[in-house]
């Protein structure tokens, strides 16, 4: 079980460094405050023990994750709902308005829970994607977002030169639980497709079964 | 500007193919490395996820970085007679230009060389990206859009209602299969260039997509095939499941078949020498 303490102070870190000196091409020095953003959010699907509203309590029900300049600059609030956890992606222009939600996203932790805004785009199978994938070994794992499009791609290492690449695309309709994956043996890619989840878990476990 | 030695090991002389090619060195069960330099720190861009695993934290990043040269990827070819030291040489201006299978004098390359301090490389089998498959999908705004489009479907695919279905689910339609393709271009300063080419599903295909600019700001309902290719093939094959430059075993997979057996084994071992006594004094900007 991961420490729940370590999430929050991850939290606040990022906050505290929002406004991180640039590098002379005009990034951040160091992307380590999302990354470490990521996997906060990371381990919070996958190990459902504790939850959002845990790490979350400590403070106000709202706070910045990470920004990022992506041509203007990208916020991104982090919301505790009610079963999960709502981002608000705001670009800000040059005049430093931040009125524009450029992205939205629900992260739902309550499998029957549909509830969320008309406009939001809404992720149904991430509870149940961590809850099936982590009766596999994962050794290792990595979570990366996509500013462009705002995929989220998680690459879970499986051990035996396994590696799992699932990414789910924000832009997807809300009813679309399709799943971008690979799969790669040895470095090898084997497997890409794009399908259900349900019709994933079934390749991954089979695909894992013949290994071991 | 200072002066440092040009590895002439990487120049080409006459006696060496003047193109490699690599289908049938893979067939030949020949596997090789290719590398690829990416500037910052190794440590802030990289992932370990076990002893030879590594991914990119953030790939969307070096995406960016790489819009420019994708389609056409600057790779080297190591654990033949380059090495990750030798990536930090920046050819500029005629030391770029396409190899023309002869020997040339040193001269016609000073100041055309730059170095750099701050890269690291990643290694690519070659096996596993030479004709790797490309799968790339557009996407359409509406119906009558997406029916134009499906000329390349199997009737069973063009039914009706299996086209309603996967309009209304996602708005896409798988399209094409692409595919991958190392090609061996060597430089006049650099005999071990080659670009990784994405090639899409036709040569008409290609002539369309040639001129299409890539615009980092596109939305992804604006994102053309080629964006779609070139996303597939970073998120797929290059971001992922690669070496770094301290593992050993990249140089266990040397590349061969690079002589011209036309030329006799003398004259090229002179050609070879030449070079060498040559580039040893080439400056470095």
């Amino acid at each position: 079980m991961k420490d729940t303490s370590y999430n929050c102070q991850t939290i606040h870190q990022s906050r505290t460094n929002l406004y991180r000196p640039r590098g002379k091409n005009g990034r951040f020095k160091s992307n380590q405050v999302r990354v470490d953003s990521l996997y906060f959010l990371n381990f919070g699907v996958h190990n459902h023990e504790y939850s959002f509203e845990s790490a979350c309590n400590s403070s106000m029900n709202s706070r910045s994750l990470y920004c990022r300049n992506d041509g203007n600059d990208l916020h991104v609030y982090l919301y505790e709902v009610e079963g999960g956890v709502k981002l608000k992606f705001h670009r800000v222009d040059e005049k430093g308005r931040q009125d524009e939600i450029f992205r939205r996203l629900y992260l739902s932790f309550e499998e029957n829970n549909m509830t969320h805004d008309e406009n939001d785009y809404y992720y149904p199978t991430f509870r149940q994607m961590a809850d099936e994938l982590k009766t596999l070994p994962v050794e290792n794992e990595h979570v990366a977002i996509d500013h462009q499009d705002g995929t989220i791609t998680f690459f879970l290492y499986l051990g035996k030169g396994l590696l799992l690449t699932v990414s789910k695309a924000a832009v997807q309709p809300v009813n679309d639980n399709d799943i971008m994956f690979s799969i790669a043996l040895n470095k090898k890619v084997m497997v890409v497709d794009r399908m259900s989840f349900y019709e994933l878990k079934k390749k991954v476990e089979k695909t894992y079964s013949e290994l071991v | 500007m200072s002066h440092g030695v040009y590895p002439y090991r990487l120049v080409p002389y006459a006696g060496l193919q003047r193109k490699i090619d690599f289908s049938v060195v893979i067939d030949d069960g020949n596997d090789f490395a290719v590398a690829r330099r990416f500037d910052g720190r190794k440590e802030d861009a990289l992932k370990q996820l076990s002893t030879d695993y590594y991914v990119f934290r953030n790939p969307e990043d070096c995406l960016e970085d790489l819009y420019k040269e994708i389609p056409q990827l600057s790779m080297t070819i190591m654990g033949a007679m380059s090495t990750c030291d030798d990536m930090k040489f920046i050819q500029h201006g005629n030391a770029k230009i396409e190899w023309d299978g002869c020997t040339h004098n040193v001269s016609e390359y000073i100041n055309q060389v730059s170095t750099t301090e701050d890269y690291f490389c990643v290694y690519y089998r070659a096996s596993l990206l030479h004709r790797q498959p490309v799968k790339y999908e557009k996407r359409f705004g509406n119906l009558e859009d997406f029916k134009n489009n499906i000329n390349h479907l199997s009737p069973e695919e063009r039914n009706e209602s299996v086209l309603l279905k996967n309009f209304s689910s996602a708005n896409r339609y798988p399209m094409k299969d692409g595919r991958l393709e190392l090609d061996h271009k060597p430089t006049m300063l650099n005999y071990w260039h080659v670009e990784l080419k994405i090639l899409p599903a036709s040569l008409r295909e290609a002539d369309r997509l040639k001129n299409v600019k890539f615009k980092k700001d596109r939305t992804p309902q604006q994102y053309n095939d080629k964006d779609l290719m070139v996303r597939f093939v970073w998120k797929t094959y290059l971001c992922q499941g690669f070496d770094v430059e301290q593992n050993n075993n990249v140089g266990d997979f040397p590349l061969k078949y690079t002589f011209d057996d036309s030329v006799s084994i003398e004259e090229r071992l002179r050609n070879a020498e030449e070079v060498k006594r040559m580039y040893s004094t080439i400056p470095i900007l």
